[in-house]
């Protein structure tokens, strides 16, 4: 899966109704929290096979932080 | 993790019980600091709605007498033919003696049969069918598993940050049969307890003995229970999803195959996203028990099926994986069939 491919998956499962890019700031984000967190750690054990620790991602301040977890695995 | 194949044990029925009171959130203006529409927004992800609490008087002990004085009755049963009762349970009545003693009395069982208590949660159900499934293995015909919780009685879990309460109560009663024409069950287990602090009670234990300044003013006791939501999260989606496929590996049973996948009714939001990391369509996972009835725990997977598939188990033969996770850390997943047994379906206390 392609790292634009992962996102799109994350607004779908997510259901983020607005624009974002890698930049966008997750404290603004009204649909970030931790059950968009925990959706998303289960985007990446589905479909990149990456089982990433809760805390990881309690890290991340943008978008970009959250793909960046992806590291390698993308296509 | 340990993976089990278990011969000659077959399941012939179910019955579960529930108390009359029902609670519902929405009527609680005190939560969430009567923020009503955080409190939807949590009722929405999270599919809890409704929950039923027993009064001050009743036990989980009680509503599992009641399921299997029912499950006599309608089977034609006679309480002389069990041979042993397993109480599962994290309510019992009393720390000493075990409470599957005192049913022992209660349900007019032999004297020479086995009567013990096991102390699980929400993995309860399905370590209650391994536990009775091995014993039936030693030469007994019929056992009993009685598996029942109050859990609503841990009020200082949610009363503290006035966050929704869901856990609802619950008793059942499974009669377990040597059959050897049966299927075998499969079983799927592991624990963690390095994270045993993930869900617990702290106080009242032999750890931290029950001290006079451990009641609120009302006088009720404070159990300092605690349940960190996003660990709980972190630990189902690690480890659920992989013992229901390595206990479907290990069976050779295809994922097509199952009829049902009954998991613990933890919350909507958990079951929704095993079931899509484990591509399991959601109609063969259903999760409408837990709205209903609330977190019953250990009592959650014999509630849901008595609740949702009563008329599937009673009129057909049925492939079930069966997924219990959760305190401890606790997880037990098994595969077994039934063919067109006993179900009372919901009942009132």
């Amino acid at each position: 899966m392609k790292k634009d491919e992962f996102l799109q998956t994350m607004i779908d499962a997510i259901e983020i109704e607005e624009e974002i890019n890698e930049n966008t700031e997750l404290e603004n984000l009204e649909e970030w929290g931790s059950l968009a967190a925990v959706t998303t750690l289960a985007l990446f054990n589905k479909f990149l096979g990456l089982k990433i620790p809760a805390s990881e991602i309690k890290k991340a301040k943008t978008i970009g932080d959250i793909l960046q977890l992806g590291g390698e695995k993308y296509d | 993790m340990l993976q089990l194949k278990v011969n000659n044990v077959s399941i012939r029925g179910i019955s579960t019980v529930i108390p009359p009171k029902e609670l519902c959130l929405l009527d609680d203006k005190t939560l969430y600091n009567g923020d009503e529409k955080q409190l939807k927004k949590v009722m929405k992800s999270s599919g809890f709605n409704k929950r039923r609490v027993v009064d001050e008087n009743t036990t989980a002990a009680d509503l599992c007498q009641r399921a299997a004085e029912i499950l006599f009755e309608e089977m034609n049963i006679s309480p002389d033919t069990i041979d042993g009762i397993i109480f599962v349970t994290q309510t019992p009545d009393y720390y000493i003696p075990a409470t599957a003693c005192i049913l022992q009395n209660k349900l007019k069982l032999r004297n020479s049969i086995f009567a013990f208590d096991v102390n699980q949660g929400c993995a309860g159900y399905a370590y209650g069918l391994y536990i009775a499934s091995g014993l039936i293995n030693t030469g007994l015909k019929r056992i009993l598993l009685l598996v029942g919780d109050t859990s609503s009685k841990y009020t200082d879990m949610f009363r503290e940050n006035h966050s929704a309460p869901i856990f609802g109560d619950a008793g059942s009663a499974t009669l377990l049969e040597y059959n050897s024409d049966n299927e075998p069950i499969y079983f799927d287990i592991g624990t963690d307890g390095s994270n045993y602090d993930v869900i617990m009670a702290q106080n009242g234990g032999f750890r931290h003995p029950v001290k006079s300044d451990d009641f609120y003013t009302d006088g009720t006791y404070k159990y300092n229970a605690q349940m960190d939501g996003m660990r709980v999260m972190e630990f189902t989606l690690d480890k659920v999803p992989d013992s229901i496929n390595d206990v479907l590996n290990f069976s050779g049973i295809e994922k097509n195959d199952i009829d049902y996948f009954i998991l613990h009714q933890a919350n909507k939001f958990i079951l929704k996203n095993i079931a899509f990391n484990c591509d399991i369509p959601l109609e063969k996972l259903p999760f409408e028990t837990l709205s209903k009835y609330g977190n019953q725990s250990c009592t959650s997977i014999p509630c849901a099926i008595s609740d949702m598939i009563k008329d599937d188990i009673m009129n057909k033969k049925l492939k079930l994986l069966l997924s219990g996770f959760g305190i401890g850390l606790s997880w037990i997943s098994c595969i077994l069939e039934t063919n067109k047994i006993y179900c009372s379906g919901i009942r009132e206390y």
